[in-house]
């Protein structure tokens, strides 16, 4: 007998996103769909404006990886203008990109992750002394007394005795999946607290550099963000004008103390709750394909050498090979629309290069309010990205595997630490589990970098060398009638990178192909699932239908970001009269 | 360019350092202390919004200086509260996550209402006090 | 005032057990008070509001958005959003936070509004998508329109948090592909609180939302339906930079020398002159600097279209010599009406004494 179980709406991630899977009678998934139930059609917006400022409107596809869509827009504009920027720029958005990682993967683990594996309830029960006990035996972390703990006991039940349990009303407690004691629970009850005030000061890197966050500020030729030498220049205040050294030693403050949070909490913590976990170690794998775009270029220039992270493509689970990958080869990269919302003027059948990209709505999904959906047809406002006609994942696990298989000295040290610790080997990263340790290795990966980039920085201004805005290009009377390029990064969630067409001065088409498209697209032409679809189709039984725990936790290792996902909608066909509702 | 025309008085090429605010703000806390003393009531005047350089602010607290009464408040973190040496004024900083300021105000009146001991605290401090009385009673009373 | 059912302990008595004192309810609304500028004595009477409140249930509706007014709110510094939602209101529905998920967390929303009836306060981000029936959102397979409708008809009063759900923001920017529409277009007959901002500031989202529960009304709103006391005056009315303005010093570049002196960003592009917020007054993220002060002009965003006003770079050509007198400008010219003209500005909000009839709220 096999039964359709929905998840609609996903909660605890970014965006809208469904999920509908057909399980056997022992409750095993045998197949998995997922959806993206939102669009807004930003590429249409962007249709005939300002280059310049494509990426106001582009980082605005997601306010949770803030940044991203600012840089990977503000680098596909410079691309198409053969644009340098001077290095200072690169090494601000390198501090930027990297605090953005820190920033989301702790505020995943905890807030958006850590529901699935932390039972609140169960914490109630926690004795603070051997709390206190368990939180000294994995880390210095100095909030660790008894008394803490017993404090956070304390607000949690008076939280759960008033009566209104508030955002953890309706969670799955008690289910038999959760498998943590209840002292576990509570330092991580505790940690989820400590991680929202903390993460408030990492936020302040952004508003240092970009005026504010969420949504800082980005410019086409550098960075906007003048450096002065003059040490009275600035300091905050309401006298500040300008970015100085005694600014810079704020940011340096700030790379401290999150870097600190990394080492103590957040480290220690993946390790301790995954082994209680390491059954999932063992599902949720999904495709074995792996891509990277590359990222971070460690000394400010634009050698491709010089990136921390570097690109390419890992085939079925083989580390000892690489393939290169090339964004503007048509041949390489290219969306399908056979199970998505859209129609191409060449038939469904085909697959477009985002140069050539094109998207017109067309629904022919179920009329809302709706139970169900028919997969046969369309089923999701996401395209199906392919690369060589395959599908991939991108994203921590990606990166991780990537900079293992290219022999990355640290990240080697750093995963066979790791492993040895869970007494796993590394073929445990295929999984569920390995994708979220993967993202707390990377986060302790890039954010040690930031202090190098910051030391290069400053060097740079003591040296007299304050630049940071190209200003040559600026004056769109000195760009080309056309041109046309791509920018490309590593977002938290994954390789992103933004196509755009310039024609007199004018945006002719853009189009951006994200993380969380490659991973949460539908089926393509051939009926090849994307990640998600993928990974829930490898060994999930759900104990409980109506609980659908497991379903969360494989989702949520990706870390959705859905309004990423589904932003796309046709320069060309903007025809909304050819809407079909079904 | 003619706006420059309009100060004279500053040169263009410095960034400004003491604006005149903190003379305005001065101005402001006379008259309303002067309301004070007829009998108003009067609301603070809040520091935090307003367009005040470091130097304004210093040049501020320092002519306002320091009267006879310091107070530390831990109350949802820090508090500093003083009376200048201008009776009936008094200076209110609030300390928000990580010591930073999270508010500055200068209040008018007798003191402000921070420093007072509320009702409700008063009549739970009056249980707890009961009860710790009783338990120590009873303690003493196992002991022998 | 309202009560959850099974009479929950007020706010006060549940700090009370936390060891909390009345003086951090104090603290908070001396704060609250200072930024929304309101009348003296009215910090204690906001305290004592929210001493004897319960924690107000609040559904919050995410449609065609960002989760950017989301993240903004949990950069709160006052208060923070874990005292927010674990000390001062029940955050009963929010997809990016709450535990639950599909089935459970609907299940949620609805006991919320039984429980609730007529008492809880929903907050929406994002726009809502009006055209073909709806159908370019979804949530559970309802509309995000019919999901709205039926949210709010039992609501006290509705917050639009964000430029995309006061406005319609960046969904709605031209050509509007989806039909995107401003909460106030679609719920007419409940009490509408727009706080726009791409995002809004945290603070004026948590303040709000404070009053709201300490007061049980609407604080005072402009013709847009902002609340006066975080959008009453321009950013360039604050700007630090304003003296530069004043004298003519202006930034030609991003990076020449004007820009490294801070000089003024009009002719960079600079909105301020025409966007009320308070950006240059609270700042962002614990006021460590906002836009301008980092380099880069205002880009209006909490403004209605501000996506569609003729560009971020384009100097704007009103002549802003004319737009009355102003606060910084004023000082620098040597009159001391600083502290009083800011007092005097902000005199209409002892109007908030007035018995307010949240109905009330201007139309647009
Ligand atoms: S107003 Fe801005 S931050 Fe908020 S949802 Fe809309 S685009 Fe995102
Ligand atoms: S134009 Fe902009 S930068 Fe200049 S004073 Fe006004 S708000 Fe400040």
């Amino acid at each position: 007998m096999t039964q359709r179980v929905v998840v609609d709406p996903i909660t605890r991630i970014e965006g809208h996103l469904r999920i509908e899977a057909e399980t056997d009678a022992s409750g095993a998934i045998k197949a998995a769909y997922s959806s993206g139930t939102m669009v807004r059609g930003i590429e249409i917006i962007l249709r005939g404006r300002d280059p310049r400022e494509a990426w106001g409107f582009a980082q605005r596809i997601c306010g949770v990886c803030t940044l991203v869509h600012g840089i990977a827009s503000v680098r596909a504009v410079e691309n198409a203008l053969a644009y340098e920027i001077p290095a200072n720029a690169n090494l601000i958005r390198n501090l930027m990109i990297a605090a953005q990682y820190v920033h989301d993967h702790v505020m995943h683990f905890y807030h958006l992750h850590a529901l699935d594996w932390v039972d609140i309830v169960s914490a109630l029960k926690a004795d603070p002394a051997a709390t206190s006990s368990l939180a000294q035996s994995i880390s210095g972390y100095a909030k660790s007394s008894p008394g803490y703990f017993a404090d956070v006991q304390k607000r949690l039940k008076g939280f759960v005795d008033g009566g209104q349990l508030g955002i953890f009303a309706g969670g799955y407690w008690g289910h038999p999946a959760y498998k943590l004691p209840p002292e576990a629970n509570l330092m991580a009850v505790a940690h989820y607290l400590e991680a929202l005030a903390w993460q408030r000061d990492v936020a302040r890197l952004h508003a240092i550099f970009g005026g504010k966050n969420p949504h800082p500020n980005f410019l086409v030729g550098g960075a906007p963000t003048p450096l002065s030498t003059d040490p009275n220049a600035s300091g905050g205040g309401a006298a500040a004008t300008t970015l100085n050294i005694v600014a810079l030693s704020e940011v340096r403050d700030i790379i401290g103390r999150m870097t600190a949070f990394v080492d103590q909490v957040y480290v220690p913590d993946t390790l301790a709750i995954a082994s209680f976990y390491k059954d999932w170690f063992a599902r949720g794998e999904g495709l074995g394909n792996f891509m990277t775009f590359g990222d971070f270029p460690s000394d400010g220039s634009a050698n491709p050498a010089k990136r921390l992270l570097p690109a390419g493509v890992i085939l079925n689970r083989d580390l000892s090979h690489i393939e290169p990958v090339d964004l503007n080869d048509p041949a390489q990269v290219q969306e399908f629309v056979s199970h998505s919302w859209y129609d191409y003027s060449g038939g469904k059948a085909k697959g477009l290069h985002p140069y050539d990209g094109e998207t017109t709505f067309a629904y022919d999904g179920p009329k809302p309010p709706y139970e169900q959906l028919d997969v046969d047809k369309g089923y999701s406002w996401l395209k199906s990205p392919r690369w060589r006609g395959k599908a991939m994942e991108v994203g921590p696990l990606a990166r991780v595997l990537m900079l293992y298989a290219s022999g990355h000295k640290e990240t080697k040290e750093l995963a066979d630490y790791a492993l040895k610790k869970l007494d796993a080997p590394i073929t445990a990263m295929f999984s569920t589990l390995g994708r979220t340790a993967a993202r707390t290795l990377e986060t302790k990966i890039i954010g040690d970098q930031m202090k190098g980039w910051l030391d290069t920085l400053v060097a740079n201004i003591k040296a007299g060398n304050v630049a940071v805005h190209n200003a040559a290009k600026w004056e769109p009377s000195t760009w080309p009638k056309e041109a046309k390029g791509v920018g490309f990064m590593e977002a938290p969630r994954g390789g992103l990178a933004h196509w755009i067409v310039i024609r007199d001065g004018k945006i002719a088409n853009y189009q951006a192909v994200v993380p969380s498209t490659w991973n949460a697209g539908p089926r393509d032409m051939q009926g090849q699932p994307g990640a998600y679809e993928a990974a829930l189709a490898d060994r999930h039984v759900l104990a409980n239908p109506k609980q659908p725990i497991e379903i969360q936790r494989t989702i949520h290792s990706f870390d959705p970001c859905i309004a990423c996902a589904v932003h796309v909608a046709d320069p060309d066909g903007n025809e909304l009269s050819s809407i079909r509702i079904v | 360019m003619t706006t420059q025309a309009l100060h004279p008085s500053v040169s263009p090429q410095e960034p400004p350092r003491l604006t005149g605010m903190s003379e305005a703000v001065l101005a402001e806390v006379a008259a309303r202390l002067a309301e004070v003393v007829a009998g108003a009531s009067v609301p603070p005047i809040d520091l935090t919004a307003m367009p005040l350089t470091s130097e304004d602010r210093a040049d501020l607290e320092q002519r306002l200086g320091r009267g006879e009464v310091f107070a530390t408040v831990e109350s949802a973190g820090r508090s500093q509260i003083w009376e200048t040496q201008f009776s009936g004024v008094w200076f209110v900083r609030h300390f928000g996550e990580n010591d930073r300021i999270a508010s500055e105000c200068i209040e008018f009146g007798a003191a402000p209402e921070i420093l007072f001991s509320h009702r409700a605290d008063m009549s739970a401090a009056a249980r707890r006090l009961a009860a710790a009385l009783q338990s120590a009673d009873a303690r003493e009373k196992t002991d022998h | 005032m309202p009560q959850a059912p099974k009479l929950a302990p007020t706010l006060g008595e549940l700090l009370q057990e936390r060891g909390v004192s009345r003086r951090a309810f104090l603290k908070y609304a001396s704060y609250l008070s200072a930024v929304m500028a309101l009348p003296a004595g009215s910090a204690s009477a906001l305290a004592e509001g929210l001493a004897n409140a319960r924690r107000q249930s609040v559904i919050w509706l995410s449609f065609q958005e960002c989760t950017g007014c989301t993240e903004s709110l949990t950069r709160s510094f006052s208060p923070t959003l874990e005292s927010l939602i674990f000390d001062l209101i029940s955050l009963d529905y929010h997809h990016t936070l709450q535990a639950a998920s599909g089935e459970a967390a609907e299940k949620a929303r609805e006991a919320a509004m039984a429980e609730n009836k007529g008492k809880y306060v929903v907050v929406v981000d994002g726009a809502v998508p009006t055209k073909d029936g709806g159908l370019y959102s979804t949530i559970a397979g309802v509309s995000n329109l019919d999901m709205l409708k039926a949210t709010a008809k039992d609501a006290m009063a509705v917050i639009a948090v964000g430029t995309c759900a006061a406005f319609g923001g960046i969904p709605k920017a031209r050509p509007n592909p989806t039909g995107a529409a401003a909460i106030d277009e679609i719920i007419t007959d409940k009490p509408i609180i727009n706080i726009p901002g791409c995002p809004p500031i945290p603070e004026a989202m948590a303040g709000v939302v404070s009053y709201l529960v300490s007061f049980v009304k609407l604080p005072e709103l402009d013709h847009l339906r902002r609340p006066k006391a975080f959008f009453g005056e321009t950013i360039h009315d604050r700007c630090y930079r304003r003296p530069f303005y004043e004298r003519g010093l202006f930034a030609e570049g991003f990076d020449d020398a004007g820009a490294r002196q801070g000089w003024c960003l009009y002719k960079v592009g600079c909105k301020g002159p025409v966007t009320y917020n308070a950006c240059a007054t609270l700042k962002w993220n614990g006021g460590v600097s906002f836009p301008i002060q980092s380099g880069h002009g205002c880009l209006g965003c909490s403004e209605p279209d501000f996506w569609d006003q003729g560009g971020f770079y384009r100097p704007l050509s009103t002549n802003l010599r004319d737009m009355g007198p102003a606060l910084a400008g004023a000082a620098l010219a040597g009159a001391a009406l600083g502290a009083g003209a800011a007092w005097a500005s902000r005199r209409h909000q002892e109007s908030y004494q007035r018995e307010q009839n949240p109905n009330e709220g201007d139309k647009k």
